[in-house]
């Protein structure tokens, strides 16, 4: 199971990245409800009498429940749509590829809509299945189908990232337990070279530029194919020897190969930065300043809110950036204490100029 | 069963010291022991005579804890006991000496007996200790041993001993021995019954499995007779007739020397052999055998015995009929076998000018290795690191032995059940592993079962194997039929070389005397026979000449029918002496020494 | 499911009926056979239940969900059978060298293999659909017969072919990530090769059997294959000595190590087609990463088969409907999918650990077992 995490974050960036070009984003404010969807009390709108109609599901791929990434992730986001809209859900784990085809259409059988796809693997099941069921809504994540009923979900990735590149390169510049000032220097650990992969580079270098246009930023990819995606032993040594050049702060997009890199920080005492989830929470004993996060689980809450207001963006392709909510900075925790008040304006300041389209991130890395 | 042997006067006390009633042990439909009863007074050694297959193992392994009785009873000093592990019969003061012994090389004689209970403290090791208990045990019971030499370059006699220590290192007064003579020279089985003697002399008693009937009337007080899982009768050691005790094991008359009458028909010096004469040089008529015995390291005896008939014979080789073959396998003056063993190297050059020529490498093996290697050197399934064997005149060292086969030669393997037959194969697959891809058992690399079925059913019924059913699977033959069906095999096609390696090797008698009247009658077709054994019995009973191979060399030749048991045991302990017959080349004796010094065995050893 | 074998009855056989006899003896054989998976699926089930107990479900309604899914309709079958096809194959990866006493653990690798090797061939030749889809068929199987020489060769060589075949196992993986992404990389949103084209594809069975594809009926006809080679040729004869007893074969002038060589080559070629024939079937393509642990599960349907090519299709006929049996089982029954790995995997450790059989069903067992005598306990 271990190492399907590792190919699962692998293939879903590279879907991430064969995407990420053609973006085919639409103003994603339009459709997809408002952000204040997502904290605010159950909305009037989907607490009404059509609510109990609606049941939605969704098909893990091949990870399953549990992978502390974005099944989870979905999973969360149905049952908070469970919670709070009143719709009753259900929720399918693949144990083989062959099953994507088998669960989608069972639960298109059982009139489940929306019904989510998680996981650019199941594309070609969502393409085979999607056009036999038109009454059906289903929607994709982190890929793209070409069914009219269809709704895609992607993530800006590199818009967090820069929000993580701002902290990077202003708490490098303090003197901390982890860090000091004299060698403004930070790194990013990759995992498989590839578009998807640059992008989170390029978001996370504009970031540090922005706030430390002096700050040298050490780049290394562990690999070229999927399987740098679970090479812990070779992110531990990308991270020392970053860190022998003086990084303190490191950030990664690397799938499992990250553990390598909490492993050589908490041994030499450096910050990390986490990726996809609240790694912190997770890896609670290493010292990881904070993670960028991608909101699958709001994605899907957003689309059920979205089906249930009868705007379920079909045929689109949505992506979820910072304004959305889809991508985010975690909190500090642990360490607010030491992260000064004028990092955490940085970073508020930062987006809002994302948001309101002051800042330009981009998605390819300099030459 | 009621025992109605009488007890032998003055030796077994009034209650027996175990006592075996009414024993059963089925396997599925098959019952292995059926309502056997026995007695074992003190002081006494009873034999348990029984072909293989009759039971005999089994009973032991019931009284030993390795099986359990379905139903009867075991009585030890009149009390019955339950037996249901090998710890409980130690307990019990019942020792086992395997006929397999189960012995570390590497450690120390000291260390393999108290192995399992080691003196000493707190978990540490008294090596001290232990030598001293077992140089006093050994002194004690007379068994010369020394504690600190290791087991592994012992030889099979004195390993022997160890195995007895350990059993008298246990505490056993109940001794059990399983075919204790199997390997052992002629003057190492006299020690051995010696040395019994001594241990019944102190009080224990023995129980010997054999099916050896001449040690048994020597060295048992009474024999108890088994065959098909009963016990037939129990009779007094002496003055009971080993053709009486033939007749009772075999349940018919047993024709017990079956050489004299066969071999007169053929054997003559090899009067007509020119020195580097081709396949032709033999007539029909003309025929000579030898015979060749091996003695490893000194007191690691190991005989071979070689009959051999020279003359041209058809061979229709493995069915097709395509090719003649002479008879006479012809290395033209040497066929060596250099084969590594314990990692020393012994090059030895035997020749002989005659027929048979052996070439052995190996050295201070246990289990006749020498002939082992030998065997599988000739017969092309191990090669010979140097020297060249010649079969017809026609260098074969380069080829395996499949295509040794083809061109006549067969190999009756020293182990039939690892290496003669593929034991979960049926036997009809068994008689045509060699001959599968050929017409008319395959066609097209098609088998064709029905071919095959007939073929083996003809051969079962002309080896009389037992069940005569090709379709049985070869492992759950006995030992004995296992044999007939690897000999049958081999023999078929009229091949010219007849390699058998210890062919009667824990086989019964009445499958002994079969297999040996059909390699009588092969050396009576024209076939040439290298017999490879370390039963003497069975070389006199067979060979015409006797080649003695010792310390991986060749040592001497003995005629048949003049050789004494003497010269012979002196012969394979490592005497060397002069030729007889004049068939050895003293040169290729000479050359046979080649580095063999290094090793101690100058070339130039002990006369006779 | 019947725990009680079908014993080979004690009467005398009839004196002649050959063919009769024989046909008594295999079924007696195939009886016995079955006994040990038979009973390992009745203790699994057990501890199945036990589990489900555990976590507060309903375990009647659990299993019949477990059954409807996989055997209960049609479409159940249909589902079935695709998840059993290439599994079949994998099977008879492990079953053929295993014959030959060499244990194949490299089946995921030549699949993998076999399935690069199909999709480049029928995405890249010309001419008639039904040729493209032979000549990928044979690559496939080429590619796998090639890639499990290899330990063949290195077990002549002294080296281990467990390990080896682990090894490749890693080597082919990577191989075939890298040529999917790389030189036969297609223009689709996600990573791995691209799509071969439809009328390359082998079409579906139909007769309401959903996905099942006209892969299983060269899966069957791959076991009658792999039956005949082992026991009705000359190569097959030679395999088996081999097999069971490498020194007798050595001595009787059979080639150990070129036997062992081409048996678990034929073992890759299986695997190899395998793959090839999951890709014209199911997928269309090779995406990265592509289908897990079809080899692996091939390991656990031969065992599970005892090594015999009818007991490898039902092998994967029983992993194939435990898996469609438990979507099913989650779908209606809430009982989560890794409830079909648990009972596989209890399976496979009662069907191993012939100890717990033998404690369980008594002595007979052991005749069980190896499916022969109890001539252990008569020597002497």
């Amino acid at each position: 199971m271990r190492s399907w995490k590792a190919l699962l974050a692998a293939t879903l960036m590279l879907a991430l990245a064969a995407c990420g070009g053609g973006g085919t984003a639409e103003e994603p404010a339009d459709d997809a409800p408002a952000a204040e969807g997502s904290e605010a009390a159950p909305s009037e709108a989907a607490g009404g009498e059509g609510a109990s109609d609606v049941r939605a599901a969704m098909v893990t791929d091949v990870g399953g429940l549990g992978d502390n990434s974005f099944n989870d992730s979905a999973y969360a986001g149905l049952q908070r749509a469970e919670e709070e809209l009143g719709i009753s859900i259900e929720v399918l784990e693949s144990g083989a590829p062959t099953d994507y085809v088998n669960n989608l259409t069972q639960l298109a059988e059982s009139g489940f809509s929306p019904v989510f796809a998680v996981g650019f693997l199941m594309t070609d099941a969502v393409n085979e299945v999607a056009p036999q069921f038109p009454e059906t809504q289903f929607a994709l994540i982190d890929s793209v189908a070409e069914a009219t009923n269809v709704a895609n979900l992607l993530f800006e990735e590199q818009q967090g990232s820069y929000l993580a590149g701002v902290v990077a390169g202003l708490m490098t510049q303090q003197d901390t337990e982890f860090t000091t000032a004299e060698a403004a220097t930070v790194g990013f650990l990759g995992g498989q070279e590839s578009p998807l992969i640059r992008k989170f580079e390029a978001g996370y270098a504009a970031g540090v530029q922005s706030v430390c246009p002096d700050c040298q930023i050490l780049v290394e990819y562990a690999g070229t194919t999927p399987e740098a995606f679970n090479d812990p032993a070779r992110g531990q040594e990308i991270a020392i020897a970053q860190n022998d050049q003086g990084a303190d702060i490191i950030y990664h997009a690397s799938g499992a190969t990250g553990n390598g890199l909490f492993e050589a920080a908490t041994d030499r005492g450096f910050f990390a930065i986490g990726v996809d989830s609240d790694q912190a929470a997770i890896v609670p004993d290493a010292p990881i300043l904070t993670s960028m996060l991608k909101r699958v689980d709001n994605a899907v809450f957003a689309s059920v809110e979205a089906a249930l207001e009868g705007s379920f963006p079909a045929g689109e392709t949505i992506t979820y950036g910072l304004e959305d909510e889809g991508v985010d900075l975690a909190e500090f925790g642990e360490f607010s204490d030491i992260v000064p008040q004028e990092v955490v304006d940085a970073v508020e300041e930062a987006r809002t100029g994302i948001v309101d389209g002051t800042v330009e991130v981009p998605t390819e890395p300099a030459a | 069963m009621e025992d109605r042997a009488p007890h032998r006067q003055g030796t077994a006390a009034d209650t027996p010291v175990l006592e075996m009633r009414g024993v059963t042990k089925r396997f599925g439909a098959v019952v292995a022991n059926d309502d056997i009863s026995l007695s074992l007074g003190r002081g006494e050694v009873l034999g348990l005579l029984g072909e293989n297959g009759a039971g005999k193992s089994t009973l032991m392994k019931i009284l030993f804890g390795l099986y359990t009785a379905d139903s009867g009873e075991v009585l030890v000093d009149g009390a019955p006991v339950r037996i249901a592990s090998p710890r409980d019969a130690v307990d019990l003061r019942i020792g086992m000496v395997h006929q397999h012994f189960v012995l570390v090389g590497p450690l120390s004689v000291a260390e393999n007996v108290v192995l399992g209970a080691e003196p000493g403290a707190a978990g540490l090791f008294d090596r001290g200790a232990a030598e001293q208990r077992v140089a006093d045990l050994a002194a004690r019971y007379g068994l010369a041993v020394d504690p600190s030499a290791r087991v592994g370059d012992l030889s099979v006699g004195v390993q022997q001993r160890v195995e007895i220590l350990k059993a008298l290192y246990r505490e056993a007064r109940i001794l059990i021995l399983d075919e204790p003579t199997a390997v052992l020279t002629p003057q190492e089985s006299h020690e051995l019954f010696r040395v019994l003697r001594g241990l019944v002399d102190q009080g224990l008693s023995i129980i010997l499995i054999t099916h050896k009937l001449g040690e048994l009337k020597q060295a048992a007080d009474r024999i108890t007779v088994i065959r098909d899982g009963r016990v037939i009768a129990t009779v007094p050691g002496a003055g009971t007739s080993e053709g009486e005790l033939a007749r009772l094991m075999v349940g018919r008359e047993v024709k017990l020397a079956g050489r004299r009458a066969a071999a007169a028909l053929g054997v003559t010096t090899d009067a007509a052999e020119e020195p580097a004469g081709g396949a032709d040089a033999a007539g029909p008529g003309g025929a000579t055998a030898a015979g060749a015995a091996t003695a490893g390291g000194g007191a690691t005896a190991a005989g071979a015995g070689a009959a051999a008939r020279a003359g041209p014979a058809r061979r229709g080789p493995r069915g097709r009929g395509r090719r003649r073959c002479g008879g006479r396998w012809r290395p033209g003056g040497a066929a060596a076998g250099g084969v590594r063993e314990d990692g020393g190297e012994r090059p030895v050059r035997l020749s002989a000018r005659g027929l048979v020529v052996a070439g052995v490498g190996g050295a201070t093996a246990v289990h006749g290795v020498d002939l082992v290697e030998l065997a599988a050197a000739l017969a092309g399934t191990r090669p010979a690191r140097a020297g060249v064997v010649e079969l017809d005149g026609q260098d074969v060292s380069r080829l395996g032995a499949a295509q040794r086969g083809e061109r006549g030669l067969a190999y009756i393997p020293e182990d039939r059940s690892t290496k003669g037959l593929v034991r979960d194969f049926t036997v009809a697959e068994n008689m045509t592993v060699k001959t599968f891809d050929e017409p008319p058992f395959s066609r097209l690399g098609w088998l064709r079962p029905g071919a095959i079925r007939r073929f083996a059913a003809r051969l079962v019924q002309a080896f009389d194997v037992r069940p005569a059913d090709p379709d049985a699977r070869a492992g759950s033959l006995s030992g004995g039929n296992q044999q007939k069906a690897v000999v049958a095999r081999e023999l078929t096609g009229e091949p010219g070389v007849v390699i058998a390696a210890q062919p009667t090797r824990g086989v019964d008698v009445g499958a002994i005397e079969f297999l040996h009247a059909r390699l009588l009658a092969e050396r009576d077709r024209g076939a040439a026979i290298l017999l490879l054994s370390l039963e003497l019995d069975e070389i006199r009973a067979l060979a015409d000449r006797i080649l003695v191979i010792a310390g991986g060399r060749f040592v001497g030749e003995l005629d048949a029918d003049r050789a004494t048991d003497e010269q012979l045991g002196l012969l394979m302990a490592g005497r060397e002496m002069a030729p007889v017959g004049g068939a050895l080349d003293p040169g290729d004796a000479a050359a046979g020494g080649r580095g063999t010094a290094a090793d101690g065995h100058p070339p130039g050893s002990a006369p006779l | 499911m019947d725990t009680r074998p079908a014993e080979a009855p004690d009467a005398p056989p009839p004196p002649r009926r050959p063919a009769a006899e024989v046909v008594r003896r295999q079924l007696g054989a195939a009886g016995r056979a079955l006994v040990f998976p038979a009973v390992a699926a009745v203790l699994a089930f057990a501890v199945g239940a036990v589990v489900i107990l555990a976590t507060g479900q309903d375990v009647g309604a659990a299993y019949s969900a477990l059954f409807r899914g996989g055997f209960g309709s049609a479409g159940a079958w249909g589902r079935t059978l695709l998840n059993a096809t290439p599994l079949i194959f994998t099977g008879l990866a492990v079953a053929l060298p295993f014959r030959a006493g060499l244990f194949n653990i490299g089946g995921e690798g030549q699949l993998y293999l076999g399935a690069i090797a199909a999709v480049w061939v029928a995405t890249t030749l010309g001419g008639p659909a039904p040729l493209v889809v032979i000549a990928a068929i044979v690559a496939a199987g080429l590619a796998g017969f090639l890639w499990g020489a290899i330990p063949g060769a290195l077990k002549g060589l002294g080296a281990h072919e467990v390990i080896t075949t682990i090894m490749l196992n890693f080597i082919a993986i990577n191989l075939v990530t890298w040529l999917a992404l790389n030189p036969l990389a297609g223009a689709s949103a996600t990573p791995g090769t691209g799509s071969v084209a439809d009328p390359v594809r082998l079409a579906r069975l139909g007769a309401g059997l959903g996905r099942a594809h006209w892969g299983l009926l060269l899966g069957l006809v791959a076991a009658v294959i792999a039956y005949l080679v082992i026991w009705r040729t000359a190569r097959g004869f030679a395999i088996r000595a081999v097999g069971l007893a490498p020194e007798a074969a050595r001595y009787a002038g059979i080639p150990v190590a070129v036997n062992g060589l081409l048996a678990i080559a034929l073992g890759g070629l299986f695997a190899g087609i395998g793959g090839g024939i999951e890709v014209l079937g199911v997928y269309g393509r090779v995406s990265i990463p592509f289908v897990a642990n079809l080899g692996f599960n091939g390991i656990g349907v031969a065992l599970l088969g005892r090594n015999h090519p009818a007991g490898v299709v039902l092998g994967a006929i029983f992993f194939g409907g435990l898996a469609a049996g438990a979507q099913e089982m989650q779908f209606a029954a809430d009982v989560p999918l890794d409830l079909a790995d648990v009972l596989l995997a209890v399976v496979l450790l009662f069907v191993t650990a012939t100890g717990i059989a033998e404690l369980l069903i008594g002595r007979r067992a052991r005749a069980l077992v190896d499916g022969t005598t109890l001539g252990r306990g008569l020597a002497g």
